[in-house]
């Protein structure tokens, strides 16, 4: 298809407005960090701040006086912590799912929030590397968990799939980081020649490297972009089935299952697009980019979490079916008794209508459409998300094997300290992001406008040859 | 720049095109023109503008697999000299040296150092970073980030000359041409 | 040493019961002997100045870890300089690191106990049975395992108290001499002595010898848990004070009437054993013994029993009339006694429970045994006797042997007449050896407020407490493992009990004081035993040595009774007034008393141990609480963890009522010993005292007495809240008829994997491969084996508030399920969880750093140093036996609590996981002693783990289950073997013998 014709996956008309080209983009993008914040920035940041002083004194409680100032217990030996882990990885899902998986499907449209996505996944995966660090009983010791030379000369166990977490996350992340660093050199060169401030250049210059935006260099730029993705898109897929490892090789019913990397996965996937449109949501009212994040985009975003909020329901579903048929008492009693009508019944069934119902709205273009109710149900989702993965724990936790040990677990104060202080963790770091940082990919968006491409020859014969660059994509 | 103090010496024409047609013409006719030392610059990607340039393919590829290969290999090495051969544990009765178990991390550390070479890679080839660049030197290069497109010509192209280069590019549309100079240090 | 016996390497070295004893010897001069003692070697090295010890290195590493982790720098923790003293001189015979092991007896609950004690450096450190003992036989119980810690108890009191101020023994000495001089010019007039029942040759000696000097002087005796009822019984039927000593082992059927002769009651250890030898598969060649049990509560002997009648406690004796009367209809020759049951009321008592259990007596006459709890009166004890008798049991499975203290006075009048006469002002001195009866005494009595009448009032007591409190005097009472005494068991077997560790804090023994008081010249113990000694005809130096050494005289002494006829006469007089009257009505309630499963009458209060461990019944820890049956809970709206006030006349009791299966429905229990006040800190205000409802006219239970629910609620912190087994085979039982069967049932309930892993396991069949078997069919549920394992394995107490969140860190628990459908009537089954070693553990496959691995003799090893505290593997043990220091739960020691500690034996940190290491403590030291006497091999019953070592009942084996002649293998190999959770593929090392439960089939849908 040539570069202006619409395009076909967002229907007939063309995703941004026509008054949209390379210099109002670069103007709208750049103009955040150029200018004072408005109050709604300061709001969020104040707020986020005081979240991560709250984090700061219940990490140092908890580091002081042992695990014990959690609710954790024996049987119930993971709980929060563990929950907010799963919880903010697989939130952080939706950032690489969208730059890498949609880039290599073509789907033009992930331009203008790809950047963003991807903020947000960074962001989450530090969240998420707090709760496994600080979860330890002997946080100074943590180290011993990579494979350092030391006076014992022991080394980690690679079987555990602990370890295995080890290297997917912190692989996950530093790769996330460098596809999000590659992707906002150019950007950075932006913001270097718009300023006649001698820092901001000096600091955006360095950041930028020197970029020209010679073609030599995007030549080699679009294939280490093209790679990434290729990379980042079984990364994406192998993290979170990591992680289901941590729960599907143990012994316990309830976790003892193989369904459980895709149904990780696609939950993943799902709890993070919810986050992603909530902060869409909130930035372009804030900054006002409803331009550049158009209707189109949340709607397309929610038609995925109706897509995948679906497939987590046929998981909810199939575990029961597998319990069943498998005929093991255990995993019957786990859902049949434990989840459905044991002692936590109330969040197995507050993650069924977050997860699996409040979804099912956006079969409805008028609600799938409507700022509030899709900003509602992004919110529910996530809530939602999160009780999945403390049914997951805490309900298979509390009731295995032996009834003589089962036991309940309830949160300390110390608990939900760790939790909003995340949260705040979480929104400093993003906050701080969209105030310095591009929060929108302006060389990518650029690239998709219309007219952006050559309007005739060579493009075709390029693209026919799968030449495979970022322009063949965009085009 | 203008400081007469300084000695300076021209290292480039720089020309200005407004839109990807023009620019991708122009590409073509200095392609066309025999000339070996020159550059576009693009606010983003231009498609089509290797061939334009008449540039081959990226080595990205090649630096990348090699990476991926010494992941992969450095995980199996790795593992099975500390749990397999240096300290053998019985670990839930399984074999020491137990493969299945390897698959993950094997994985993991394929993707990173391919990663690795892709960024790191990919800076090798761009020379990057690289914070003094004589289009630098023009100021209205700023706007190659904006929404404007340049051609650079090198003086040390071989068949460069100040006239004849000029006239390439007028005929090529470019909407402003600089000869761009540096300082002799 | 000619003419010694040789001694196994287990036990001491002849001599070095001399290294005790000569040290002690000189010494005459109590103050001297303190100074002497804090100065000697063995306990200036731990008993060491405060300062020493000021700068806690626990405490050290969290601070230095938390801030290093916090800034980073985890490099630069500094660990601080600690001084340990060295010995100033080498104390011989002792090899640091090498355990020597002392004989010696403890009087537990009434009965003599022969120990050996485990002595580290110089200080005892556990305590285990004395295999030649026949009270003991190599087996323990709770209070002996947890009396190590009462020991080193911090809190007990160092040095003679007066008006509150701290005094010393010099001080008290002059004090006490010249009141003595004073009350021997008047021959004793206005001293009295308040004693508790004793079995101890040397103190009742010196009695005698204080009677004698001093003829005006008078004696009281009193215990709370008296054993006069039984006394009484027999002297009723036979005419002299007795003890009836009962052979379980030979009795194929057993009737408890209202007796707990595998808990509480005198000589529980010896009952476990015999009981077990009748009950087990294999030493009762396939036809177990058949226990019935008739009682108000859920008794560890009831909750083994394989029918139960819960009657209330009045109604028992109503029972044993009817029963009576069914006998002598059915031909059982009773005389006299025959006439006297007649025609006693049967209401309420299911008719089968009449016939079926009058056939099966009689089918099994002379190996049948009818026991009595001490709760019942005389007469029905005298009664047991006649039908014991007219069973033709009596000289095989019950014998009468004399008492040691044939002049010990009835219980509770004794201590009537003592607070008569202090009423009537005639006391002046009252010495109180001993006991706590202002806390425990009848509480119509007031013995307390008497106690304050009196001018002089000393007590002799290992804690200031409520007794103390109230008298003149507080003074030091040595601990029976820290002073030489002796002890006569009921059976008749003489034993010496002597100190592991110089006293402590100088204390005295009863003997010690009563010979002050008879002005004998000689009074130390030592001297005093060895009186004792020479009087019973153990002559010379080597006889001295063998007695000490082997822990039991060869020779018995209490002449064996019982064998004229029975006093028909009197007992039918006495038979006649007891269970006449009904049932109890709808709404009538009788309180009973029971002794606590745990802390007995409450003198083990400020045990942590004891105070932690979970009740084997209700499984409540730090608590006791009224228990009511469900259907009567129900009926009063009363809910577990409800407030209830319990009203006898004027005096009413506020305590948290508990729902308990198996309860008699008219029946409130209420187990004594707790809500003590001045016990400790650790055992002040726990749980709630019921002694105010107990009165010298019903000391064992009230009827009449009044429930009324207060509306507030009081948490109770349990170790398992759910007691059904939700229908999956792990503690897998069958009838008798069931297993003659299908010999493997269990294999049918939960079976081993048809094909193993599907890689290539280690090879275990080389070597010492360690196993354990656990036969359910004789474990009593008794907890023994979990103090032991806290004992041996420095397991901590983490209290009330850490078990309620579920963080308690037994090594190993006794898990207690309820069967059956009616919550009334439970069938009990216990099964002791300890780590299984699955030789395919699935908690070694998920720790990242490796800290948990096998070794090559399949345990499941675990490295405290390298855990770094994901809990992970805790998540992972099916099991759940896996423990983690959420907290630092070894804070603060107090140093002679650190005495205790087995140093071969780490003591965790916060943030580590622990779990049952199969004692691998052990099992390396018998290595050690195999190589270094030149064997490759270690002999079976070398490495005793610290549980099996302690259990009576020889439920526990452990071993090489590679030598197929080791009693581990053989117990595994039994039919009935299986292995918990088996079917999920963890090839536990630990495997379990179904449990058999033998059941009258006349009885068997019988529910009352």
């Amino acid at each position: 298809m040539s570069a202006d014709s619409p395009i076909a996956e967002l229907g007939e008309t063309p995703i941004v407005p026509a008054h949209v080209d390379a210099a109002f983009v670069s103007n709208e993008v750049s103009r955040v960090t150029e200018h004072r914040a408005p109050i709604g920035w300061w709001l969020v940041f104040g707020t986020a701040l005081i979240a991560l002083g709250i984090l700061g004194l219940s990490v140092g409680y908890l580091i002081w006086n042992g695990i014990g100032s959690w609710g954790n217990n024996s049987p119930v030996a993971w709980a929060w912590d563990i929950t907010n882990f799963v919880w903010w990885i697989g939130i952080g899902h939706a950032g690489t799912l969208i730059s890498a998986v949609l880039f290599l499907f073509r789907q033009k449209w992930r331009t203008s929030i790809n950047r963003f996505a991807e903020a947000m996944t960074i962001f989450a995966v530090i969240c998420a590397l707090l709760y496994p660090t600080i979860h330890v009983g002997r946080v100074w010791l943590l180290y011993w968990a990579l494979p350092l030379p030391n006076q014992m000369s022991m080394w980690p166990n690679f079987k555990s799939p602990l370890l295995w977490d080890v290297f997917a996350v912190s692989t996950y992340f530093t790769v996330s980081l460098l596809f999000w660093y590659v992707g906002l050199l150019p950007d950075f060169a932006t913001l270097r020649d718009r300023t006649k401030n001698l820092l901001r250049k000096k600091v955006y210059g360095a950041l930028a490297l020197g970029w020209r935006g010679s073609n030599r260099h995007w030549r080699n730029y679009e294939r280490a972009y093209l790679i990434l993705a290729a990379l980042s898109t079984p990364l994406v897929l192998s993290v979170h089935s990591v992680v289901s490892f941590d729960f599907a090789t143990s012994v316990i019913p309830g976790w003892h299952t193989t369904i459980f990397p895709p149904y990780f996965v696609a939950g993943a996937v799902f709890s993070g697009f919810a986050m992603v449109s909530t902060l869409m949501i909130l930035c372009r009212q804030v900054f006002g980019l409803k331009d550049i994040m158009t209707m189109k985009h949340l709607e397309l975003m929610n038609k995925i979490m109706l897509v995948t909020g679906s497939l987590v329901g046929y998981a909810y579903a199939m575990e029961f079916f597998v319990a069943w048929y498998s005929g093991n008492e255990y995993e019957r009693y786990v859902f049949f008794v434990s989840r459905a009508t044991g002692p936590y019944w109330w969040a197995y069934w507050t993650m069924v209508s977050c997860n699996v119902i409040a979804p099912q709205l956006f079969w409805f273009k008028r609600w799938r459409t409507s700022i509030p109710v899709m900003f509602a149900v992004s919110i529910i989702i996530n809530i939602g998300m999160w009780f999945e993965r403390f049914v997951i724990i805490v309900t298979s936790l509390h009731r295995d094997y032996l009834p003589s040990a089962w036991g309940m677990f309830s949160p300390t104060l110390i608990d939900i300290g760790c939790y909003i202080g995340s949260l705040g963790l979480f929104f400093t770091l993003f906050s701080l992001f969209i105030r310095w940082i591009p929060m929108i990919a302006m060389f990518e968006v650029k690239a998709a406008l219309p007219g952006a491409q050559p309007s005739h020859h060579g493009a075709h014969d390029q693209e026919r040859e799968g030449h495979g660059t970022l322009a063949a994509k965009e085009a | 720049m203008n400081d007469v103090a300084i000695k300076k010496r021209p290292v480039l024409y720089l020309a200005e095109f407004d839109n990807a047609d023009a620019i991708i013409h122009a590409a073509e006719q200095v392609r066309d023109a025999g000339y070996e030392k020159w550059d576009v610059h693009t606010p983003y990607p231009v498609h089509g503008m290797d061939k334009a340039m008449g540039l081959g393919d990226s080595a990205l590829g090649w630096i990348v697999l090699v990476c991926g290969l010494t992941g992969v290999t450095a995980a199996v090495t790795m593992i099975q000299w500390m749990n397999g051969y240096d300290y053998p544990l019985v670990i839930g009765g399984k074999p020491p040296d137990a493969i299945p178990s390897m698959v993950p991390i094997m994985f993991e550390l394929t993707v990173l150092l391919s990663a690795f070479g892709a960024v790191f890679g990919m800076f090798g080839l761009n020379e990057l970073p690289k914070h003094h660049h004589p289009v630098f030197n023009s100021e209205r290069f700023d706007q190659s980030s904006n929404d404007k497109f340049f051609i650079s010509i090198e003086v040390e192209d071989k068949k460069f000359d100040t006239k004849k280069t000029k006239e390439l590019l007028e005929s090529a549309h470019a909407s402003y041409i600089e000869l761009v100079e540096e300082e002799v240090s | 040493m000619l003419g010694v016996p040789p001694m196994s390497t287990e036990k001491t070295p002849l001599n070095s019961g001399r290294v005790i004893w000569r040290s002690l010897e000189e010494k005459e001069d109590p103050s001297r002997l303190q100074a002497e003692a804090c100065g000697s070697d063995v306990v200036k090295q731990h008993v060491g100045p405060q300062e020493l010890f000021q700068l806690n290195r626990r405490k050290f590493m969290t601070l230095s870890g938390s801030i290093a982790t916090l800034a980073g720098v985890e490099g630069c923790i500094r660990r601080p300089v600690e001084n340990i003293l060295p010995y100033t001189d080498m104390p011989e015979y002792v090899n640091p690191g090498v355990p020597s092991h002392y004989a010696s007896v403890l009087n537990v609950a009434g009965e003599a106990v022969g120990i050996l004690g485990t002595s580290r450096e110089g200080r005892p450190t556990k305590l285990e049975g004395n295999p030649d003992h026949p009270t003991s036989r190599g087996a323990t119980n709770l209070w002996v395992q947890s009396s190590i810690l009462d020991l080193y108890d911090p809190e007990r009191l160092q040095a003679p108290t007066t008006g509150g101020a701290r005094s010393d023994f010099a001080a008290f000495d002059k004090f006490f001499s010249d009141k003595l001089n004073a009350l021997r010019a008047k021959a004793g007039a206005g001293l009295y002595i308040l004693t508790q029942p004793s079995n101890s040759p040397t103190y009742l000696r010196m009695r005698q010898l204080v009677v004698d000097k001093l003829p005006l002087s008078r004696i009281a005796v009193y215990s709370p848990a008296p054993q006069s009822a039984a006394r009484e019984g027999a002297r009723l039927a036979l005419g002299a004070p007795a003890h009836a000593v009962y052979d379980f082992s030979r009795a194929k059927v057993v009737l408890a009437l209202d007796s707990d002769f595998l808990g509480t009651e005198p000589g529980s250890v010896l009952a476990n054993r015999q009981y077990s030898t009748a009950r087990d598969m294999e030493s009762s060649a396939g036809s177990p013994n058949r226990l019935y049990s008739v009682e108000p509560t859920l008794s560890i002997t009831g909750s083994n029993a394989d029918h139960r009648l819960r009657l209330p406690a009045q109604d028992v004796a109503r029972y044993a009339r009817a029963l009576a009367a069914e006998l002598a209809a059915t031909g059982v020759e009773l005389g006299q006694v025959a006439g006297a049951v007649r025609g006693s009321s049967v209401e309420g008592i299911p008719e089968p429970w009449i016939k079926a259990v009058a056939r099966d007596l009689v089918k099994n006459r002379g190996q049948s045994l009818i026991v009595v709890g001490p709760r019942q009166p005389p007469a029905l004890h005298a009664l047991a006797h006649s039908l014991n008798r007219a069973l033709g049991n009596s000289g095989v499975t019950v014998t009468y042997t004399e008492p040691v203290d044939a002049q010990e006075p009835e219980n509770f009048d004794s201590l009537k007449n003592l607070v008569a006469v202090i009423e009537a002002g005639r006391v002046d001195t009252l010495l109180i050896l001993g006991g706590n009866p202002a806390y425990d005494a009848p509480a119509d009595l007031k013995f307390g407020d008497a106690l304050k009448k009196i001018p002089t009032s000393i007590h002799f007591t290992s804690h200031l407490d409520e007794t103390g409190s109230l008298t003149t005097w507080q003074v030091p009472r040595a601990h029976d493992l820290e002073s030489w005494g002796d002890q006569q068991s009921t059976r008749g077997d003489y034993s010496v009990q002597q100190p592991l560790i110089a006293p402590l804090w100088g204390g005295r023994t009863d003997a010690e004081v009563l010979a002050l008081v008879a002005g004998e010249p000689n009074w130390r113990a030592y001297n005093l035993v060895q009186g004792t000694v020479e009087k019973r005809g153990f002559r010379g130096e080597l006889a001295w040595r063998r007695l000490l050494h082997t822990g039991i005289a060869d020779t018995r002494f209490g002449a064996v009774l019982g064998t004229a006829p029975l006093r028909d006469a009197e007992i039918a007089a006495a038979v006649q007034k007891i269970g006449t009257g009904g049932p109890l009505t709808e709404n009538t309630f009788e309180a009973v008393f029971t002794l606590d499963n745990k802390l007995y009458d409450g003198r083990y209060a400020n045990n942590t141990w004891l105070l932690e461990l979970p009740d084997p019944i209700t499984r409540i820890t730090w608590d006791n609480a009224a228990l009511f049956a469900p259907s009567t809970a129900k009926k009063l709206g009363i809910a577990n963890g409800d407030l209830v006030r319990i009203t006898r006349g004027d005096v009413s009791v506020d305590i948290v009522a508990w729902l308990q299966p198996g309860v008699a429905a008219q029946s409130i229990i209420l187990p004594l010993g707790w809500g003590r006040t001045a016990a400790g800190k650790n055992g002040n205000n726990k749980g709630f005292n019921v002694y105010p409802l107990r009165t010298l006219a019903s000391p064992h239970f009230i009827t009449g007495v009044t429930v009324a629910k207060l509306d507030k609620k009081y948490p109770i912190s349990q170790t398992q809240d759910h007691d059904s087994m939700e229908g999956r085979p792990l503690a897998v039982d069958a009838t008798l008829a069931e297993y003659k069967d299908t010999p493997n049932f269990p294999e049918y309930k939960t079976p081993d994997p048809a094909f193993g892993p599907l890689w290539k396991m280690p090879d275990y069949s080389q070597g010492e491969q360690w196993g354990m078997t656990i036969d359910l069919n004789v474990c009593t549920g008794c907890n023994t084996c979990a103090v032991a394992c806290q004992a041996e394995n420095n397991v901590p107490v983490v209290g009330k508030i850490e078990v309620a969140r579920g963080r308690e860190m037994h090594w190993l628990r006794i898990d207690r399920y309820y069967l059956g459908e009616d919550a009334d009537e439970p069938e009990v089954a216990f099964q002791p969880i300890a780590c299984q070693h699955c030789e395919t553990a699935p908690c070694e496959n998920v720790c990242p750093v490796a800290a948990t691995a096998h070794s090559p003799e399949g345990l499941n090893d675990i490295a405290y140093n390298r855990c770094i505290g994901t809990r992970y593997c805790m998540n992972n043990c099916p099991y759940k036996v896996r423990r983690f220091n959420f907290l630092n739960f070894n804070e603060d020691v107090p140093e002679t609590r650190q005495m205790q500690f087995n140093p071969s034996v780490t003591v965790r940190f916060r943030g580590v996981i622990e779990k049952c290491s199969y004692c691998v403590q052990r099992i390396e030291h018998a290595k050690i002693k195999a190589r270094t006497e030149g064997r490759v091999r270690i002999r079976d019953g070398e490495v005793v783990s610290a549980c099996a070592q302690a259990c009576p009942t020889g439920a526990i084996t452990f071993g090489n289950i590679n030598d197929p002649n080791a009693v581990v293998t053989k117990a595994r190999n039994r039919d009935r073997n299986y292995g918990l959770l088996a079917e999920i593929g963890t090839r536990p090392r630990t495997r379990f013998l179904g449990k058999i439960r033998n059941p009258n089939p006349e009885l068997k849908t019988v529910k009352a």
